[in-house]
């Protein structure tokens, strides 16, 4: 008997809620790392004793799928877990998304040793070895050259934490004090978590917790069907590229038949020896966030939102990637084409719902040198889609990721670099009655000699338009040397630049919703 | 200052609210209507009803600025900024407000981009000039000003705050040339980072005008007393100094409250409260420590952020007037939508035909049946409890409503407790407004708070606060220094500058100054804001509160001092929150049938105006007064504090 009347629901959605907040909100405030701190670069999530999720913190939406992949593989490298047992884990393959995300599980029970459920958070480390500082190299073609791969291992028990264990994951970085930090806030975090879910125990009973816990999900399971059972019954396909040699295909066919929706992604390309590959994990995630978006918004997030979502991917795939695939890039620039790849798809069910395609990428770029040594790192915002209801807005980052930017005023200050140009890039959203929101300019001078590294997509193949609506226009990678010249760069790669440089990029426009008023 | 009349007079949604205090007379309290076109009338006929001698003092609370930018009633303002940053407040942070809601898009900025003018010049990090500001520059950037026609002009240049001359130069050449007010970014908010200090230089420019309007009008219809104007932080401002400066006045609607549930906490012996004002359609929560209220320097109105200090209030969206309703999943909602103040709650039986937490109180007895609503209406506990019965049978009805709202409370109140590392248990439930008394007894025993507070006045307790914050004045500089730097210097010129703005305001006395350092560690990029004494050392203090907010310090790390600040603070017209107010006859004691909790219990019903200190009174108990119930629990045990608080300890 898993159901709550009406007023016991909405009470126990608050705790749980209220549960997974406060464990964010320790992460944030006790982290080190910008991405931590400033970026929210993380999440924090409550299980039941079955793993299942009925709470979650969200901050980033790619996150969104693969903390509960993070709990399972905990429990399938171990077994059951003790009370008090925390499990660190950031291998792509076995629950993590890339690298830098570092997620610690740890199991909570009761006085008498009772398994209430779990507890686990993610941050994104801004520094976890490999071949260039942050951990994301663009020039790499196998996992071991993006840092430390940590599959599930204890990093605390009965007896506290274990000193070698972090010692060796600290050891992997280039700044292992920072790690220290970082690690201690997750640890802080889940304690957070523990604390206030043996309140709930305490105030409820085991099996009341458990069953509200049901509840919950259920609750949110059919507020999603309900919204589900609006979108017309069919097989929806839509395909789109990556910008990697010739194109590296994502295709995906959604199936919607009553109140439940399979997402497949058959027909997408393998895996590749670039960075773009995505994990299981982050293709979950992005499938999830169009989901959310299509679906019910503001229902509770929790394992129920999902139950009426099933997505399969081919093994060993661009979008289902396994060792030794590098996939720093798959989190950041290939969940966004996946969501595009989505959107195509829904916009034939759903067609006054789904905005155009938004910019579809978030602009990795990096800026450093190692004497005077400096490392720069930010991703920019861009045009939205138009939608059926307004304009797409501008210079905004969209979908997976919605990170701040740097004032200039901070930049300058931090690195030997000035900005010129920070404007939006005019006209470069398509035309529609809903139009595009248009892309940036930035444009950064080195006062010093560096390398520029970018990791950008939608410079060929524009955010396309819907409904009549027009294509955005396509993102450009410029650098204008000293002399005055001016080189068109590619989509990604690695650059010197010589003091007095300038690299100027130019964000995609947002595609278009509806034909524009002919007047 | 001489013992002649002083009057606190805050203005309201619905209500403009005065309190007058006057030698040898009981403290005052008026309500009238707030008249919303100009809220000066409002004001000029609460002052002369509360008093018809000499007034020396009108402190004042007023939404003026407030409702400017949340209608976007504001000056037609030109935005004058440096080249290639033309869309720095369109752009602003590049974060979206939703996650995952599509309907959700930014606020449009407050100056759209055609009045916008941009200006060749830079200033580097360092204050030096990378390129030149030439004169003909100047002309013609007047020239493009006077073009647009503007009623305000904000000036915001990069780099700015590290050293205003091109900035002064620009202002002056503007002053002279075009008759409107110039808002400078580096006089109001010399802090880095550009898009805030844009947006808070905006905001100032397109209030200047309104408020100016509004101050000058209320200082022909009260010639005599000197007026002062409240502030977001919880200070109080000369009145030409709001007219210059109306963005330090932007949130000033809270403020008041909170500072007098600040002193409210000290009177019952509490340094540490929460303060809890509960309205019609919203609640209003702030952490107290030491007495005083958490202050922000990071705050926002209407998605528009500003960067001058402001009461780190937190708000949620219920209240009284909070509609219920089951969602498409099954579970009980209450709020964010309400019923207003019409149709307003079914039982004040002006057409409102959906349940509310105002009908749920009224069905359970918690209300008296025989109250008066104004305009002879009176109240209908039976369209109450008509539309409660609308619910479906698992809601519990008038219980359910309750216990969702308190939910909903609940979390607010963690927000800024234990989310910031507060144990409840330290804390004292200050509640106020219509609805705080009604709710603090159950949200105290849940949140596991020490006590609860209820002011003697809780209905004007906004417009008391105003007599009890202190005049004052923050001045700001970025340095961006390390913290063994000779900051001597930067520290002698903001206090000089904090202490003549307070000076010239005229409103201050005694003053003292206190020194702030906004420091971080190298590498990080939000800072701790730190109180410096004589002797402290940055570094020391920065490890002392990293340890204290986070749990641990960095005591290898090279430790940046970001911006300083001097605040300067004169003394308050009023110490202490007067106790004895004129309450009125009290009515007979009474009792009732109510439901608590779910049960069915008879109540004490009691009056306010008839308690003096020393009294207590044992839950199942209602204590009414004229704008606002307490309801007490069983179990609960309140007693009458000498400071006329009426205050509930909980054990453990």
């Amino acid at each position: 008997m898993a159901e709550l009347s009406a007023v016991e629901l909405e009470v126990l959605r608050h705790a749980l809620a209220g549960v997974a907040d406060e464990m964010g909100v320790a992460l944030r405030r006790s982290a080190y790392s910008p991405n931590i701190k400033e970026r929210v670069d993380c999440s924090a999530a409550v299980f039941d004793r079955n793993a299942q999720m009925v709470a979650q913190a969200e901050h980033i939406p790619v996150h969104l799928g693969s903390m509960p992949g993070s709990v399972e593989a905990a429990l399938e490298a171990f077994g059951e877990l003790a009370p008090g047992t925390q499990v660190c884990v950031n291998d792509p393959y076995m629950g993590g998304t890339h690298l830098p995300d570092l997620t610690i599980v740890r199991a909570v029970g009761d006085d008498d040793g009772q398994l209430l459920g779990y507890v686990a958070n993610r941050a994104h480390h801004a520094d976890v070895g490999g071949a260039a500082p942050g951990s994301m190299p663009a020039s790499a073609t196998e996992i071991a050259m993006e840092g430390v791969r940590i599959p599930p291992v204890v990093v605390a028990d009965s007896e506290g934490e274990r000193e070698d264990v972090l010692r060796l994951i600290a050891a992997n970085s280039r700044t292992p004090w920072e790690r220290r930090g970082d690690l201690r806030a997750q640890f802080a975090a889940n304690h957070v978590g523990a604390t206030r879910l043996r309140e709930l125990a305490d105030r409820l009973g085991r099996e009341q917790l458990h069953e509200a816990m049901q509840a919950v999900c259920n609750y949110s399971d059919r507020r999603v069907r309900t919204a589900v059972e609006d979108i017309p019954d069919g097989t929806y396909e839509h395909r789109d590229q990556l910008e990697i040699g010739d194109g590296v295909t994502i295709a995906a066919t959604v199936t919607v038949d009553g109140d439940e929706v399979h997402i497949d992604f058959a027909g997408s390309d393998d895996q590749i020896r670039v960075n773009l590959n995505a994990v299981y994990a982050v293709t979950l995630s992005s499938s999830m966030f169009v989901f959310r978006m299509l679906t019910d918004p503001d229902a509770p997030p929790n394992a129920g939102c999902y139950r009426s979502l099933r997505v399969t991917a081919p093994e060993r795939s661009v979008v289902n990637a396994a060792f030794p695939a590098p996939t720093a890039a798959g989190n950041v620039e290939t969940s966004q084409r996946i969501v595009d790849v989505l959107l195509g798809a829904f916009a034939q069910a759903l067609p006054d719902r789904v905005p155009a395609a938004s910019q579809g990428t978030m602009n990795n770029l990096l800026i450093g040198a190692a004497e005077p040594s400096f490392s720069y790192y930010e991703t920019l915002g861009g045009g939205e889609g138009g939608t059926p209801t307004r304009p797409g807005m501008s210079g905004v980052h969209t979908a997976m990721t919605n990170t701040q930017n740097t004032p200039a005023e901070a930049m300058e200050l931090d690195y030997p670099l000035r900005v010129w140009r920070y404007e939006l890039r005019r006209d470069s959203g398509g035309a529609g009655k809903h139009p595009g929101g248009d892309g940036l300019v930035r444009e950064i001078e080195a006062l010093t000699d560096c390398m520029l590294t970018l990791q950008t997509e939608r410079r060929e193949r524009a955010p396309w338009g819907l409904g009549g609506g027009g294509d955005g226009a396509p993102g450009r990678n410029l650098v204008i040397r000293a002399d005055g010249s001016t080189e068109q760069l590619g989509s990604k790669g690695t650059w010197e630049l010589r003091a007095g440089d300038r690299v100027r990029i130019e964000t995609p426009g947002g595609g278009g919703w509806g034909e524009a008023d002919r007047s | 200052m001489s013992e002649q009349a002083r009057a606190g007079v805050d203005v309201g949604g619905t209500f403009t609210d005065v309190v007058v205090l006057a030698e040898g007379q009981r403290p005052r309290a008026i309500k009238t209507p707030t008249t919303v076109d100009n809220q000066a009338v409002g004001v000029e006929t609460g002052v002369d009803e509360g008093h018809d001698g000499d007034l020396a003092l009108v402190a004042h609370g007023t939404t003026t600025a407030t409702n400017a930018v949340l209608e976007r009633k504001v000056a037609r303002t030109v935005l004058v900024t440096t080249d290639g940053f033309a869309d720095v407040l369109e752009i602003a942070r590049q974060d979206r407000p939703a996650l995952y809601d599509l309907t959700v898009t930014r606020p449009a900025p407050l100056v759209p981009r055609d009045l916008v003018v941009t200006v060749d010049e830079r200033t580097g990090p360092d204050g030096e000039a990378v390129r030149e500001l030439t004169d003909d520059e100047i002309d013609r950037v007047c020239d493009a000003v006077a073009g647009l026609e503007p009623e305000s002009v904000a000036v915001s240049l990069l780099f700015a705050y590290a050293d205003d001359t091109h900035e002064r130069r620009l202002c002056e050449a503007l002053a002279d040339r075009i008759g409107v007010p110039v808002t400078r970014s580096s006089a109001l908010l010399a802090e880095f980072r550009e898009f805030e200090r844009g947006s808070t230089c905006a905001l100032n420019a397109a209030v200047e005008p309104v408020m100016r309007r509004y101050l000058s009008n209320l200082a022909e219809r009260l010639p005599d007393p000197v007026i002062t104007v409240m502030t977001s932080g919880g200070g109080t401002a000369g009145i030409e100094f709001a007219a210059r400066a109306p963005v330090h006045s932007l949130l000033s609607g809270p403020a008041a409250g909170v500072v007098a549930a600040g002193a409210i906490a000290r009177s019952a012996g509490f340094d540490d409260a929460i303060a809890f004002d509960m309205g019609g359609t919203s609640s209003d929560v702030c952490l107290i420590r030491d007495g005083q209220p958490d202050v922000s320097t990071s705050s926002e109105i209407d998605g528009l952020p500003f960067r001058t200090p402001a009461v780190g209030v937190h708000t949620v969206g219920a209240g009284g007037g909070s509609i219920a309703y089951v969602d498409a999943g099954g579970a009980l909602r209450v709020g964010p939508e309400s019923a207003g103040a019409q149709p307003g709650p079914a039982c004040y039986g002006k057409g409102g035909d959906r349940p509310t937490v105002t009908d749920a109180h009224a069905a359970l007895g918690h209300l008296d049946p025989e109250r008066q609503l104004g305009g002879g209406l009176q109240l209908d506990i039976d369209a109450a409890r008509r539309v409660l019965a609308d619910l479906p049978d698992d809601t519990d009805g008038a219980h359910g409503v309750l216990r969702v709202v308190r939910a909903t409370m609940v979390r607010a109140l963690r927000k800024v407790s234990t989310e910031r590392g507060v144990d409840p248990s330290t804390l004292a439930l200050i509640a106020y407004g219509g609805a705080g008394p009604m709710h603090a007894s159950a949200l105290a025993r849940e949140l596991g708070c020490a006590a609860v507070v209820i002011p003697p006045a809780p209905g004007v307790l906004s417009a008391l606060g105003l007599l009890l914050a202190s005049p004052r004045y923050e001045a700001s500089r970025t340095v961006m220094a390390d913290s063994d730097a000779d900051l001597s210097d930067a520290w002698a010129e903001l206090e000089k500058a904090a202490g003549e703005e307070l000076e010239r305001q005229g409103v201050a006395s005694d003053v003292t100054l206190t020194r702030i350092a906004d420091a971080r560690y190298a590498g990080q990029s939000h800072e701790l804001r730190l109180e410096v004494g004589d002797g402290d050392d940055i570094a020391d203090l920065l490890h002392e509160a990293h340890t204290a907010a986070y749990g641990y310090a960095m005591t290898g790390e090279d430790v940046k001092v970001v911006t300083l600040r001097a605040v300067a603070e004169g003394r308050p017209a009023l110490e202490e929150p007067p106790a004895d107010w004129e309450q009125g006859e009290p009515a007979e004691a009474r009792s009732r049938e109510i439901g608590v909790e779910g049960e069915t219990v008879q109540a004490r019903v009691v009056s306010r105006a008839g308690l003096s200190p020393g009294d207590r009174i044992e839950g199942p108990a209602l204590v009414e007064q004229r704008d606002t119930t307490t309801l007490l629990a069983p179990g609960d045990v309140s007693e009458v504090d000498d400071a006329n608080n009426l205050v509930v300890r909980f054990d453990g």
